[in-house]
């Protein structure tokens, strides 16, 4: 381990300040450019971003040694490291990581469309010195974030339910760690999509939204499972943009009754997005957001990751989606008046009294226990015969059909729909209906998808 | 935000000296606005290499350059003294000036360079230099007291080296980046 080790320094690596890269060529002659990123890779490594094929990137394929200087701009510290090539990844979670961060850092410095990764060289750092500094004692940081993951650690396993894990989780954000806006979103592995099932912070809830996996940092950090931040916002990452150019790829305007909208803040600044783990693959996205730039640094990342990792330890123990109690309480039906429900068979979407409620596999859960019910007049259903049954088709992921009766519950609750559903018991969950349905039911192949 | 509207760009650095018809120095290697850029106020970082082979980095203050094209470059000793042994012991430089705002970047090299003790208009020459790179960082978003003490230098840490420039070369980020910079 290197003197100061690399993992005390992580300041220097937050590309506020370029970092001055010195490397020679064969004949000896050096070479001296400013460098955007060096990334942190773990206590023995850190990444350069290769963006030109240039004098200093022939020079590192030569005799692969380098000598860079970094700053830390708080303490006002200059760090020179000593440092020895080992490999170029262009793709996969490191690329993608430093990807996500050199957007940030060229939208920040009026780069945008010029800084563009097209490798992460990999260095092994042979030894660090101060050459320079501290000037500045660095202000005290705001909280104490190994403190607030042990809180959060035991609250989080204090949850029976998962709709209650998840609106703890957001919880102990807002109260341990100081973040005001979050959500999570469970993967939809066969859409390859991310369905937003809780959040915290903004005006409408956006239960039920979704990312299309790969856009924006969650999108990202999701597909390659690695936590993805930026510290200024750029178009690259906007969901803004990539919402758009879906809507337009979908061939949707603004009058599609079946889109609910992403709640994010309209002018982000930070973003931070951790992947929920859950039997070795990604079940879901932790995410953050401020409106306040380099919000998230690395030892927030660090924090984060152990509160998803904490999420998907508890999720893969098994809780029960559907929780007790559910509100605000329902809406009254008039005395003699069905409640309608209309069914579309091509995308499981499901309007009640023609106002849209959700759509895919959860709509396809609530067709099943409203369709038994005006079957049979049976009210409470098990999660085994809703995982077992084969019209739902359910993803792989054993939570996953409780995150969608989560999502089911919330938008029930949310839209303020008559019929409910409830906890019932251990596994087990209660249809709620406070009188007559009428179903309608419009095939896939003769479905029409608006009300 | 204090940034040019439109960075710099590579290909224009090279059209401009291609298309120079002014003064130039140092065997035409610098223009008079090449030397006027490089002593205007901006970062100033340096390499060189040890005996092994390995390279060595450095952080510079400001430069002033003669009559002849000869570039002194302005730098705080302690924090650079294994570059400077390097110079002492006759290894290669690299220069590399850039202003924040622009991106505008800009490399010399030789294959030589000479410490020289620190002239009387060094200090001042350092000062002027200093105040207005710290007032640029100022300008593109680095909080106080970042820029104030990175442009600090206590007037016996002062050290100068000289170098007759025999190669330049366009350093902007961009296509093209790394060409020499030639008539």
């Amino acid at each position: 381990m290197t003197d100061p080790p690399l993992d005390v320094i992580r300041n220097c690596f937050e590309g506020v300040v370029p970092a001055v890269l010195a490397t020679c060529d064969g004949d000896g002659m050096p070479n001296v450019s400013l460098v955007s990123q060096v990334h942190y890779v773990d206590c023995a490594r850190v990444a350069l971003s290769y963006q030109f094929f240039n004098k200093t990137r022939r020079n590192i394929l030569t005799n692969g040694l380098a000598s860079v200087s970094v700053m830390d701009p708080e303490s006002v510290t200059d760090y020179r490291l000593d440092l020895a090539y080992e490999e170029t990844r262009s793709d996969g979670p490191l690329f993608e990581s430093m990807k996500a961060k050199l957007a940030g850092i060229a939208s920040h410095s009026g780069m945008e469309g010029v800084f563009q990764l097209l490798g992460a060289d990999i260095f092994r750092v042979t030894a660090v010195s101060v050459a320079s500094g501290p000037y500045v004692v660095p202000p005290n940081a705001p909280r104490n974030l190994l403190s607030a993951v042990r809180r959060s650690w035991t609250e989080l396993g204090e949850a029976r339910e998962l709709g209650a894990l998840l609106d703890r989780a957001l919880g102990c954000l807002g109260r341990h760690f100081g973040i005001t806006h979050a959500m999570v979103l469970m993967r939809d592995s066969v859409a390859d999509r991310l369905y937003t099932v809780a959040s915290t912070g903004y005006a409408r809830s956006g239960i039920g939204s979704e990312i299309a996996l790969g856009d924006g940092v969650i999108g990202v950090a999701a597909r390659e499972g690695v936590p993805i931040r930026i510290g200024h916002m750029t178009s690259e990452y906007s969901y803004g943009a990539a919402l758009r150019d879906q809507a337009r790829d979908l061939g949707l305007g603004a009058g599609d009754d079946t889109r609910i909208p992403y709640p994010g803040l309209a002018a982000p600044e930070s973003q931070i997005a951790l992947p929920i783990i859950v039997g070795g693959a990604t079940a879901g996205v932790l995410f953050a957001e401020s409106p306040e730039p380099m919000r998230f640094r690395y030892d927030d990342e660090d924090a984060l990751a152990l509160i998803a990792a904490r999420l998907g330890e508890l999720m893969a123990a098994g809780l029960d989606g559907v929780e007790a109690e559910s509100s605000p309480h329902p809406a009254k039906v008039p005395a003699g008046r069905a409640v309608h429900v209309r069914h579309y068979g091509a995308d499981n979407s499901v309007f009640i009294d023609h106002d849209y409620l959700i759509k895919g596999v959860a709509g396809a859960i609530f067709w099943k226990l409203v369709s038994e019910f005006d079957r049979t007049g049976r009210t409470e259903f098990t999660n085994r015969e809703l995982r077992l049954d084969p019209a739902l088709r359910l993803p792989e992921f054993a939570e996953n059909l409780e995150a969608r009766l989560v999502l089911l519950q919330r938008r029930l609750c949310e839209r303020e729909c008559p019929v409910r559903i409830e906890k019932a018991g251990r596994g087990r969950l209660r249809l709620c209906v406070p009188g007559p349905l009428t179903l309608e039911d419009v095939p896939a192949d003769t479905g029409k998808l608006t009300a | 935000m204090l940034r040019a509207d439109r960075p710099s760009r590579p290909s224009e650095e090279l059209a401009d000296r291609r298309g120079w018809t002014g003064p130039t120095y140092a065997n035409g290697v610098l223009t008079a606005e090449l030397a006027e850029f490089c002593q205007s106020g901006v970062s100033v970082v340096m390499a060189s290499r040890d005996e092994a082979g390995s390279p060595l980095v450095a952080r510079g203050l400001a430069c002033r350059i003669d009559g002849e094209g000869r570039v002194r470059v302005m730098y705080r000793e302690p924090p650079n003294t294994a570059f400077q042994d390097a110079i002492a012991a006759g290894a290669p430089i690299a220069v590399t000036f850039t202003r924040p705002y622009s991106h505008r970047s800009i490399q010399l090299k030789a294959r030589r360079a000479d410490l020289v003790r620190p002239a009387p208009p060094d200090g001042p020459a350092t000062l002027v230099q200093t105040r207005v790179f710290r007032d640029e960082l100022v300008g593109v978003g680095h909080d106080e007291p970042f820029p104030g003490f990175y442009t600090h230098f206590e007037p016996h840490e002062l050290a100068a080296l000289e170098f007759l420039p025999e190669s330049a070369f366009v350093q902007t980020p961009g296509p093209s980046a790394g060409s020499a910079l030639e008539p």
